[in-house]
């Protein structure tokens, strides 16, 4: 078995470079949701990358006439994907597991507890699959819903199968769009609910297949539940654009700075200035007069990013621009540090940056600005095992730069208002549980060193692939 | 459930007058001697007789003053139970003394994964010695002799195991426990009158004992199982025969950075891998707890978190453990075999002692070790104001109740 060559393998793998690009710090296992996540996302990418073939659809739907009126059948043919994922377990035992089985509270490892999360984003999946297809199976049987003996005519699998291929892209899609509202640090799954309600919402806010509605009751069902909402109605679920009072729009410098990135990051998006389009029509992009960045180079020249961990400040940027940017964003959060639930302590850096263009379902242009920043408090580091207790905020602006959403992470700080308060010294106490939940499942807490004991926390986030490619079964 | 009792009102239980807890002082190991009082006079309960790296004097010498402080009048050394709380060495390799075959045992104790014609039983031992067979030659190929230290703790070879399944002088058929499936389980024995004794663990099923199996044929040291002759072993080493064997140049070894990476990560595996299998089989472990009057002895062996995280999570159990005023602490004062929960929630929170437990460690510092003792444990210990002795610490005064013989062992006994 090559896994190395396996499609699912690689995806699975890929997806995990690209979240620690767009979220360093979610290899920070701050609670027992973080590097299930990881794991999660990275399933969740390879599994709908699969489905997203069309072709190998067909075949199999022709096979599982008999379920298919009933959800199994996504469930079985996904379980036929992909034996193994990174962790060496296959994909299978991360789908189709019953909600009412699952007990997330017991459920710990990174690779176990994120198979939870991939079931329930896949149960969304199934439902909204069986939603549009019903009236295909109506059209096909005169009504009678009943399918008749024998093969299936193939016009209609292969409809079922483009219907299945549409959706999987359009899961992978809102997947993708959940992460520009991620909060910076310390992600739980209630978070990418959050996350995935509010992006889809602002693309398709009516919602008329009720794709939304059925990803909410699979999480439901599994007990998933976000902290600091009161009930799961998509109302609740997107994310506030408060969470200490109004927070001020960008200032018309900054909003002039970043009308200047939107135009370099639009054009990414702009078939003209498309280097591919320029190879077609045999024009070398020299001839132009200057070298054009391809798409992807554009893109990552808009995205702000810091690797420096020890001067979060110093921001060591290759564009002026940017540069200009990070340092004008740095002062606006610095000024508005308790608006976004940071504390007065600490230095406030902005992670990161970028322009968002999308088509809404209503064929409007949405534009929003995405920005990351974060706070670090190193006084606690023994304590967690070796890594920092990290406060952030995702903040969305609209194209006027006002804030339409904020995910927070609170610091523990006492000006805050007294709910902020109580959710730090929740997210700290979370993070004390996961540093015990994992000491006590951590079989080589006897064989450790001083070195490791310093730094276990980071190690473990490290190891864990290794952790699981063992055994001796 | 009863209620907690006022601090510093309750006169001490009178029952356990003339129980005595003696640790032999074995260096890293554990060999525990008890005295019980019940109804028809004092029993004597051995608990463990092994060591992987001595004290002071050698495990045979210490094996043969047990015995003889097990005599009767008679010259006859007579135990009632003898219990062995899980398979390594460093519990059971005493019992390979000689003197051992003139010893009457009423009873013999192990855990249920020692059984001999329990099916599932054999499975978690076969499957167990398999990767410490495999461990072990890879592991000395590559010259970790920690690793090859643990994966030889962790053999079922060992005389010691023989011995007590052949139930010593009097050929006493071993019992095996627990029984049922259930977390806590009741002991009967005739041998104990009016004393009850409590098993909580191992857990009998094998997804607490083992929390994940990679699909068969997918594991690394699978093929050096497979492998019958050294031509084919060749394929699981990392760095090739002429780097071992000093063929090669020194600069063409150093060259050979992707040979490096390799043996690297697996070294890392390997030692991940072995203390995977030692948990394994620390989590075999039996967990009694003795009730003596209004005493409760809490003797978990080398147990980590799987079984404890199955009896944190019943009532029974933790009923029990609240009651308890005595423990050996498990695994020689591990960081994984003294939950902080079980610590912090529950040992001892509703005992007949104004909530006071008493401890007794069994360790020396051993180089594979260096997280044992648990610093944060011995400090949780101190915090919590538990008397404790720990059998490395020979000199210096020791709390209330404990007692030294020289470097041979410790006792304690209720006031």
């Amino acid at each position: 078995m090559f896994t190395c060559l396996s499609h699912d393998i690689i995806a699975h793998e890929v997806t995990h470079a690209i979240v620690h690009r767009l979220r360093p710090y979610f290899l920070e296992p701050t609670n027992v949701d973080v590097l299930a996540f990881h794991e999660a996302f990275s399933d969740i990418v390879a599994l709908f990358q699969r489905f997203s073939y069309r072709d190998l659809l067909v075949e199999y739907i022709q096979n599982a006439r008999g379920n298919l009126l009933e959800s199994k059948m996504l469930v079985e043919l996904a379980q036929q994907f992909g034996y193994a994922r990174g962790s060496g377990k296959p994909l299978r035992s991360a789908i189709g597991v019953e909600a009412s089985k699952v007990d997330l509270k017991k459920t710990i490892e990174a690779h176990d507890r994120g198979a939870i999360l991939v079931s329930a984003v896949f149960d969304g999946y199934s439902r909204a699959f069986q939603n549009r297809i019903a009236d295909l199976i109506r059209i096909a049987t005169g009504g009678s819903g009943e399918l008749p003996r024998g093969r299936l005519q193939q016009d209609l699998v292969n409809r079922l199968a483009t219907e299945a291929s549409q959706l999987a892209e359009r899961f992978l899609r809102m997947c993708f769009r959940a992460f520009d509202y991620m909060p910076p640090v310390d992600v739980t799954f209630g978070d990418f609910l959050r996350a995935l309600v509010t992006s889809d919402f602002e693309l398709n806010p009516e919602d008329r297949e009720e794709v939304r509605y059925g990803v909410i009751e699979a999480f439901r069902e599994r007990k998933i539940f976000p902290t600091g909402v009161h009930s799961l109605a998509e109302d609740s679920l997107l994310w506030p654009n408060q969470v200490n009072g109004p927070i001020p729009q960008l200032e018309s410098h900054i909003m002039d700075l970043a009308r200047q990135l939107l135009a370099r990051s639009a054009s990414a998006l702009d078939q003209v200035s498309s280097p591919r389009r320029k190879r077609r029509e045999k024009e070398p992009s020299a001839a132009a007069g200057f070298d054009a960045p391809s798409p992807i180079q554009t893109y990552q020249q808009s995205v702000i990013e810091s690797e420096v961990e020890e001067s979060e400040r110093d921001l060591d940027f290759a564009k002026d621009l940017n540069k200009k940017m990070a340092i004008q964003l740095q002062q606006y959060a610095d000024d508005n540090r308790s608006l976004l639930g940071l504390g007065a302590q600490h230095d406030v850096a902005c992670r990161g940056f970028h322009a968002v263009h999308r088509v809404g379902a209503d064929q409007r242009l949405i534009i929003e600005l995405v920005a990351q920043f974060m706070q670090t408090d190193k006084t606690r580091t023994e304590t967690l095992g070796g890594i920092p207790f990290r406060a952030g905020a995702t903040v969305i602006f609209d194209s006027e730069g006002n804030v339409r959403y904020i995910a927070s992470k609170p610091m523990v700080d006492a000006n805050l208002p007294a709910d902020l308060q109580r959710a730090a010294a929740a997210r700290l106490k979370s993070a004390e549980l996961c540093v015990e939940a994992l000491d006590c499942r951590d079989p080589t807490m006897p064989f450790a060193d001083e070195e490791y004991l310093a730094q276990r926390m980071k190690l473990r986030a490290q190891f864990r692939a290794l952790h699981e490619g063992l055994g001796h079964g | 459930m009863a209620r907690r009792p006022p601090r510093g009102r309750t006169p001490a239980p009178r029952a356990a007058a003339g129980l005595r807890i003696r640790m032999y002082n074995v260096g890293f190991g554990d060999c525990f001697l008890l005295f019980v009082p019940t109804s028809n006079g004092v029993r004597k309960i051995v608990i463990d007789c092994g060591s992987i790296k001595k004290k002071s004097r050698e495990l045979r010498e210490i094996a043969a003053s047990l015995i003889d402080d097990c005599r009767d009048p008679d010259g006859k050394a007579r135990i009632d139970i003898l219990i062995a709380s899980h398979r390594h060495l460093d519990h059971i390799t005493g019992f390979t003394h000689p003197d051992w075959a003139e010893v009457e045992v009423g009873e013999v104790w192990m855990p249920w994964v020692e059984s001999p014609d329990d099916p599932r039983a054999l499975a978690i031992r076969h499957a167990q010695n398999r990767a410490a067979v495999a461990l072990e030659r890879a592991a000395s190929r590559l010259g970790l002799q920690g690793v090859v230290d643990t994966a030889l703790n962790a053999r079922s070879t060992d005389d010691g195991l023989k011995a007590l399944h052949a139930g010593f002088a009097l050929r006493a058929e071993p019992r095996f426990f627990p029984a049922g499936d259930g977390v806590v389980e009741k002991i009967e024995s005739t041998l104990l009158p009016g004393i009850d004794v409590f098993v909580l663990g191992p857990p009998n099923n094998r997804q607490a004992l083992k929390d994940d199996t990679a699909p068969p044929g997918q594991t690394l040291l699978t093929g050096l199982l497979a492998a019958e002759d050294d031509d084919d072993e060749d394929k699981f080493q990392p760095l090739t025969r002429d780097w071992i064997e000093g063929n090669l140049a020194l600069e063409d070894r150093l060259r050979d950075e992707a040979g490096f990476q390799d043996a690297v990560s697996r070294i890392a595996a390997y030692k991940l891998l072995a203390a995977k299998l030692d948990a394994e089989i620390n989590d075999t472990s039996l967990i009694l707890i003795f009730r003596i009057g209004e005493d409760y002895l809490l003797f978990p062996g080398d147990a980590q978190w799987g079984p404890w995280e199955l009896a944190l999570g019943n009532r029974r159990a933790i009923d029990l453990l609240e009651k308890v005023t005595f423990i050996k602490i498990g695994h020689h004062a591990s960081h994984n075999a003294s939950p902080a929960s079980l610590f912090r929630d529950h040992l001892g929170q509703r005992n007949a002692r104004q909530n006071i437990v008493h401890a007794m460690i069994s360790m020396t510092p051993h180089g594979s070790f260096p997280n044992i003792p648990h610093t944060k444990l011995i400090q949780e210990l101190t915090n919590r104001q538990f008397p404790f002795v720990n059998s490395d610490k020979l000199t210096g005064a020791l709390p209330p109740g404990f007692t030294r013989n020289g470097d041979l062992w410790f006792e304690f006994a209720f006031d």
